[in-house]
C-alpha cells in the first residue's frame, strides 16, 4: 500500500498498550484500546470522518469476535460503503479446526466485504484432511494468499523495527548479504505473484 | 379506537422505569401511534425532559390532575396515554386508581389498561408483585426485567419465579436489553429521544454530530427492544386498532409469559 499510493495508509494497532505494529510504523500508527467504548468510537468514527485515506487495522486475536460483533451491530459495512469505502478482511488461518470454523463464521457474518484467507507456511499446513478441507471450502473466500516461510535468520532481520519492506523494495537498504536479499525477494515475489492485476484498486475501492 | 392507558411503575427507585417509559414512547412513535404522557415525578419530571411536547407533569394525589388523565381519555386527540408513575408509588397509585373506580372501568372494557412493572433483580422486587396482585387482575400486566445496566438477575431462580407468577397466568414478561453505558450517557446528555439520537438529530430537530458507533449501539438496542415490545398483546391490540381503517389484519398469536 505504501508503494502504490502517495497518501500513506493510516495504521491502527489494537495491541493496547504495547503496540506491536506501532514499533514499525511509529508515525502512521495509532494504538487503540478496543475493549473500551471510547476506543471503538476513536477507531470507527475517525475512519468514517476521513474516508479519503486507506486504513489498515491490525486486529489482535482476542478482539476478533468483539470487533466483528460491534462491526455488525453498528452497521459499519453499510456506512463504509455509503462513504465510498471498501472493506477487506485478511483472515490468518492457523493449524486448528477452530480457526477454520472461526473463518466460516466470520465470512457468514460479513456482507459486501472482501474476505481474503491468508495461510502462513511458517506455522504449517492445516492437518485435518477429512473434514478440514471441506470446511475450508465452506468459507467462501474471495481470495487466498500463501505466505512462504522465511528462515529464522531472515525472520529475525525483518522483525527488527528498523526494517520495512518499502525501503527494501525501493533499494534504500544497502549492504544486505546476498543470501538475505535473495530470500526476501523470493518471499515478496511469491506473495505478489498471487495478487490479481489491479489488486489494490479492487480491494480498497467500494 | 378504544382509549388505552399504560402505566409504567416500580416500587423501587433506580430500576430503569423512566428509561422504559422513554423506550415505549419511542416504540409507539416508530409505529406511528401518537401518544401522550403524564410524568408523576412531580415537580421535576425526568420524562418531560425528553418528550417536552407530549408530556405533562402531574401530581397523582391531586384530584385535578387525576381528572387530567382520566376525564380526557375519550376526548383527547391521541388515544394512547402513558403514565410514568413516581418511583416507590406503584402500590399507592394502584390503590388510588382502584378507589376512584379506574381499575373497575377498565375491567368492564371502557378502555384498555396496562401496567408495565419494571423490576430489579432482588426478591424484594418479586415481593412487589405479591403486593399489587389484587389490583392487577383483569388488566394487562407486564413484568419488565431491566438489563439496561447489565443487571444480573441471579436471585431469580425458576422455582421462586414460578411461585410468584402462580396467581398471574396472564402476565407477560419482557427484557429491557443492556445498552452500552457511553451510548446511554450520550443520549441522556443530549436530552433527545433514542430515535432522534439514532437519526443524528438534536433536541431541536437539527443535524447533530453524535458518534456513529454510539448511534449504532442505540440502533441495535432499539431494534432488540422493538422485538420485545412486539410480543406484548397490549401493544399488538394498539397496532390492530390503528390499522383497522385500512384493512383487517389477521390476529397474531400472543406469546405467553416466558417462564
Amino acid at each position: 500500500m505504501r508503494l502504490g499510493t502517495d497518501d500513506l495508509p493510516r495504521i491502527v494497532d489494537t495491541d493496547y498498550p504495547h503496540g506491536t505494529i506501532k514499533r514499525y510504523f511509529g508515525h502512521e500508527c495509532t494504538t487503540i484500546d478496543l475493549s473500551r467504548t471510547d476506543g471503538q468510537v476513536r477507531l470507527f468514527d475517525s475512519i468514517l470522518e476521513n474516508p479519503q485515506f486507506d486504513y489498515v487495522i491490525d486486529l489482535e486475536a482476542h478482539h476478533l469476535e468483539r470487533f466483528f460483533s460491534i462491526f455488525d451491530d453498528i452497521g459499519y459495512e453499510k456506512a463504509a460503503a455509503a462513504a465510498g469505502m471498501g472493506v477487506a478482511v485478511f483472515f490468518f488461518l492457523d493449524r486448528t479446526l477452530a480457526s477454520i470454523q472461526a473463518a466460516v463464521a466470520l465470512r457468514r457474518q460479513l456482507g459486501s466485504s472482501q474476505f481474503v484467507l491468508v495461510r502462513n507456511d511458517a506455522i504449517g499446513a492445516f492437518r485435518a484432511p477429512v473434514y478440514g478441507e471441506h470446511d475450508l471450502m465452506k468459507i467462501g473466500m474471495d481470495r487466498q494468499i500463501r505466505l512462504p516461510a522465511l528462515s529464522a535468520d531472515a525472520l529475525d532481520f525483518v522483525e527488527d523495527p528498523s526494517f520495512n519492506f518499502t525501503d527494501f523494495i525501493m533499494q534504500r537498504r544497502q549492504g544486505l548479504p546476498d543470501w538475505l536479499s535473495d530470500e526476501l525477494w523470493r518471499f515478496l515475489e511469491t506473495i505478489y505473484q498471487q495478487q490479481p492485476t489491479g489488486t489494490a484498486e479492487s480491494l480498497f475501492t467500494a | 379506537m378504544k382509549p388505552t392507558v399504560i402505566m409504567v411503575g416500580a416500587d423501587k427507585g433506580g430500576v430503569g422505569k423512566t428509561t422504559t417509559s422513554r423506550a415505549l414512547l419511542d416504540h409507539l412513535a416508530r409505529k406511528n401511534m401518537p401518544a401522550r404522557a403524564f410524568d408523576t415525578e412531580n415537580p421535576r419530571g425526568t420524562l418531560k425532559r425528553f418528550y417536552p411536547d407530549i408530556t405533562e407533569i402531574i401530581d397523582l394525589n391531586s384530584v385535578a390532575d387525576q381528572m387530567k388523565i382520566l376525564d380526557t381519555l375519550d376526548s383527547a386527540a391521541v388515544k394512547v396515554t402513558i403514565v410514568d408513575l413516581k418511583a416507590g408509588n406503584l402500590s399507592s397509585s394502584l390503590d388510588t386508581f382502584d378507589r376512584i373506580g379506574v381499575l373497575e372501568a377498565a375491567r368492564h372494557g371502557q378502555f384498555d389498561l396496562g401496567l408495565i412493572h419494571v423490576v430489579g433483580p432482588s426478591v424484594a422486587s418479586l415481593d412487589e408483585i405479591n403486593e399489587i396482585s389484587e389490583y392487577i387482575k383483569g388488566i394487562n400486566y407486564v413484568i419488565a426485567r431491566n438489563f439496561i445496566n447489565e443487571t444480573n438477575f441471579f436471585e431469580w431462580d425458576e422455582k421462586t419465579f414460578k411461585k410468584y407468577f402462580a396467581d398471574l397466568p396472564d402476565a407477560q414478561e419482557i427484557d429491557i436489553p443492556k445498552l452500552n453505558e457511553m451510548a446511554y450517557e450520550q443520549v441522556d446528555l443530549a436530552g433527545v429521544t433514542f430515535s432522534d439520537f439514532v437519526d443524528n438529530k438534536d433536541a431541536r430537530g437539527a443535524d447533530a454530530t453524535f458518534s456513529f458507533v454510539l448511534r449504532g449501539y442505540v440502533r441495535k438496542w432499539v431494534s432488540d427492544l422493538d422485538a420485545e415490545f412486539n410480543h406484548l398483546s397490549l401493544l399488538q391490540n394498539l397496532g390492530r386498532a390503528g390499522s383497522e381503517t385500512a384493512a383487517k389484519p389477521k390476529a397474531e398469536p400472543q406469546r405467553a409469559a416466558k417462564k
